[in-house]
């Protein structure tokens, strides 16, 4: 079984403004390995270890993400290579787009079978590109796994869904998205650093895996206001007074039962 | 690309062994044609999915589901919990009760490719599978934050956010689209059955892969209806431990509140169980008073509880991000403030 793992390189939306006319400004958000695909590619490389397989790093978007800088950082983190499908075309591309490169990147190499992804990304947040992915492929998908196994030549995933643990077992190619606290990833050492810089890094277009063009065309943008909160600041050096204070303000708002003493 | 949107076309509805698709079918409704729900469940789902406000349901088949909304009644097998049979192979239990709805993707991607319409999913993991096998089926665009959905001359317009709920973009699309609604709010129980409103319902005969689910356990601790508490307590990593959550616990009590939590309390530390975490990723709640305690405050987290009338924050730190987004801010230890409040609002009572 030739393992695979994909991960985003993403800017935090935190660090995102937004203007008058509601264009988002990602510049002064620094893109970085997103927080659950370092989730991901833990998981995947105990697995790629405990299968004797190598693994192969996999990522999608605009070129940044092949620079070396993007590379590094996610090949520090235990990948024995990288495809990056690396194209302009791709910045900002929504999870059909997305899950069509990663997919056509599986395609290409041709021996992988099994596909780890994070559960969601820190950017767009939605948890759809591992179940595209898995479309474009034929393959089938499970998502929010908790523990993977591999068993024999099929799989063995563990995960909480609905309210009820889940045991269920599969064979066949598959793209599994891992739960967001399956392991608490370590960050690389010195040594992986090093090690990452001699790592082979293939880079593919988005025409070299089929990618379709974006669809969609932005017909108005505006500025979201969060409702404003009041902000009123209670003292609280003295618990007893402050919480008195608070449940008097809350009784007066119409939250709260009961009103000041 | 491809031609306009017919606007006599269907609009599917995903219903992946969750029988929760009223606030699917609302979305739906924006896109004129008939509404077709797609379902896989034991036989109670479909059936209790035709009473929901939808005009044709397709049944996949059965496969297993937590949701106990699903067998009104059941005695046994799936609603439990119960270990299930193992099968007699890889996904052939006989009633297809030990199969994950995840199985049914290739029976939606055949659907939506033979006979093409837009999809509206939920955010459940069997729903996204679906909706990406689909999404991939059609070569369509996936949106997601979507707060309005509509057909205009021919074409799909939405108005969603974008960079994390700062930005609202309203875009048009020429071809079909595959809608995903945020939130997994907490299963709302279905309207009884209504005979005279009841959809027809239609067996597909339909392809799945060969998956087993080998046994299911329900997670620990009874279920709490987080959307429809009016008070809840928020309790984040500010906890140091998990026995420290009797604090919140206690305070909840008091006040009759639910109590709910940051993600990492549910996914990593396994705290409470991961319906009880807020957030964009989580549950979506609107309740009269929203008290977030040793919660900082991140713009994952608070994208659940944008729509809360009040919002109280307690934390040590006077400079975290929850500071400058609640009504009332109490910068103290949550040690020393909660017993505290739990003992004035237990006074407030008597
Ligand atoms: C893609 C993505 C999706 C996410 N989705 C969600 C989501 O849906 N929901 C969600 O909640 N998070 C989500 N997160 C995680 C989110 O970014 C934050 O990491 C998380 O919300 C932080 O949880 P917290 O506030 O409990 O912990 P922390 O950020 O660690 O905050 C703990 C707070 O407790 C305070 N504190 C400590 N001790 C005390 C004390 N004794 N008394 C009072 N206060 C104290 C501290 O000052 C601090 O502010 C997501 C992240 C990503 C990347």
């Amino acid at each position: 079984m030739k393992i695979a793992v994909a991960y985003k390189w993403a800017a935090d939306p935190s660090e995102a403004s937004v203007n008058a006319d509601g264009e988002v400004d990602w510049s002064r958000a620094k893109p970085a390995i997103s927080e659950y695909d370092a989730v991901a590619i833990q998981v995947a490389r105990e697995l790629a270890d405990a299968a004797g397989s190598g693994l192969i790093g996999l990522t999608a978007g605009p070129l940044e993400v092949a620079a070396p800088l993007a590379a590094k950082a996610a090949l520090s983190r235990g990948l024995d290579s990288l495809t990056a499908v690396a194209d302009d075309s791709l910045a900002g591309a929504d999870a059909t787009r997305t899950g069509r490169a990663l997919a056509g990147a599986v395609q290409r190499d041709g021996k992988i079978s099994l596909v780890i992804m994070g559960d969601c990304s820190v950017d767009e947040g939605a948890g759809l590109v591992p179940a595209v992915t898995a479309g474009w492929l034929g393959w089938r998908a499970m998502l929010e796994a908790n523990r993977i196994e591999i068993d024999g030549t099929g799989l063995l995933i563990e995960r909480q869904a609905g309210g009820a643990v889940e045991k269920i077992s599969f064979a066949g190619p598959a793209v599994i998205a891992v739960a967001a606290g399956a392991v608490k990833p370590k960050p690389p050492g010195m040594k992986d650093v090093l090690a990452a810089a001699k790592k082979e890094v293939i880079q593919l277009t988005a025409a070299q895996v089929g990618v379709g063009l974006a669809q969609g065309e932005v017909l108005a943008r505006a500025r979201l206001e969060t409702p404003a909160r009041r902000g009123v600041l209670v003292d609280a050096t003295d618990p007893a007074a402050a919480v008195a204070r608070l449940i008097g303000s809350l009784a007066t708002d119409g939250i709260l039962a009961g009103g000041p003493k | 690309m491809s031609a306009a949107v017919d606007p006599e076309a269907v609009t599917y509805v995903l219903a992946a062994g969750n029988p929760a698709v009223e606030r699917l079918i609302a979305q739906a409704r924006g896109l004129g044609g008939p509404v077709v729900a797609v379902v896989a469940g034991p036989e109670s789902l479909p059936l209790a999915v035709a009473s929901a406000g939808v005009d044709r349901v397709l049944w996949l088949g059965r496969c297993w589901t937590a949701f106990p909304e699903a067998e009104p009644g059941a005695e046994s097998g799936n609603s439990t919990g119960a270990e299930l049979g193992a099968g007699t192979g890889a996904g052939t239990g006989e009633l297809g009760d030990d199969r994950p709805a995840e199985a049914y993707a290739p029976a939606v991607a055949d659907l939506v490719v033979s006979q093409p319409g837009n999809v509206l999913a939920g955010r459940g993991p069997a729903e996204r599978v679906w909706l990406g096998a689909a999404a991939a089926a059609l070569d369509a665009p996936v949106l997601t934050g979507v707060a309005e959905l509509g057909l205009v001359d021919g074409q799909v317009v939405a108005v969603r956010e974008v960079g994390g709920g700062i930005g609202q973009e309203t875009v048009a699309f020429d071809g079909l689209v595959c809608v995903m609604t945020e939130g997994r709010r907490p299963v709302e129980p279905l309207a009884g059955p209504q005979d005279s409103a009841r959809a027809e319902v239609a067996q597909l005969a339909a392809g799945f892969y060969p998956m087993t689910v080998l046994q299911a356990t329900p997670a620990p601790g009874p279920g709490v209806d987080l959307a429809a508490a009016k008070l809840v307590v928020g309790a984040g990593r500010g906890f140091a431990c998990q026995g420290d959550l009797a604090l919140a616990e206690r305070l909840a009590d008091a006040m009759g509140a639910a109590v709910a939590c940051s993600r990492p309390l549910a996914e990593g530390l396994g705290w409470l169980p991961k319906d009880r975490y807020v957030g964009i990723s989580g549950m979506q709640i609107a309740p009269d008073l929203y008290l977030a305690v040793g919660i900082s405050g991140q713009l994952q987290h608070m994208g659940g509880v944008r729509g809360a009338g009040t919002i109280v924050a307690i934390n040590k730190d006077p400079g975290a991000p929850i500071m400058a987004q609640a009504d009332y801010v109490l910068a103290g230890d949550l040690y020393e403030l909660l017993p505290a409040l739990t003992a004035a609002v237990a006074g407030e009572q008597r």
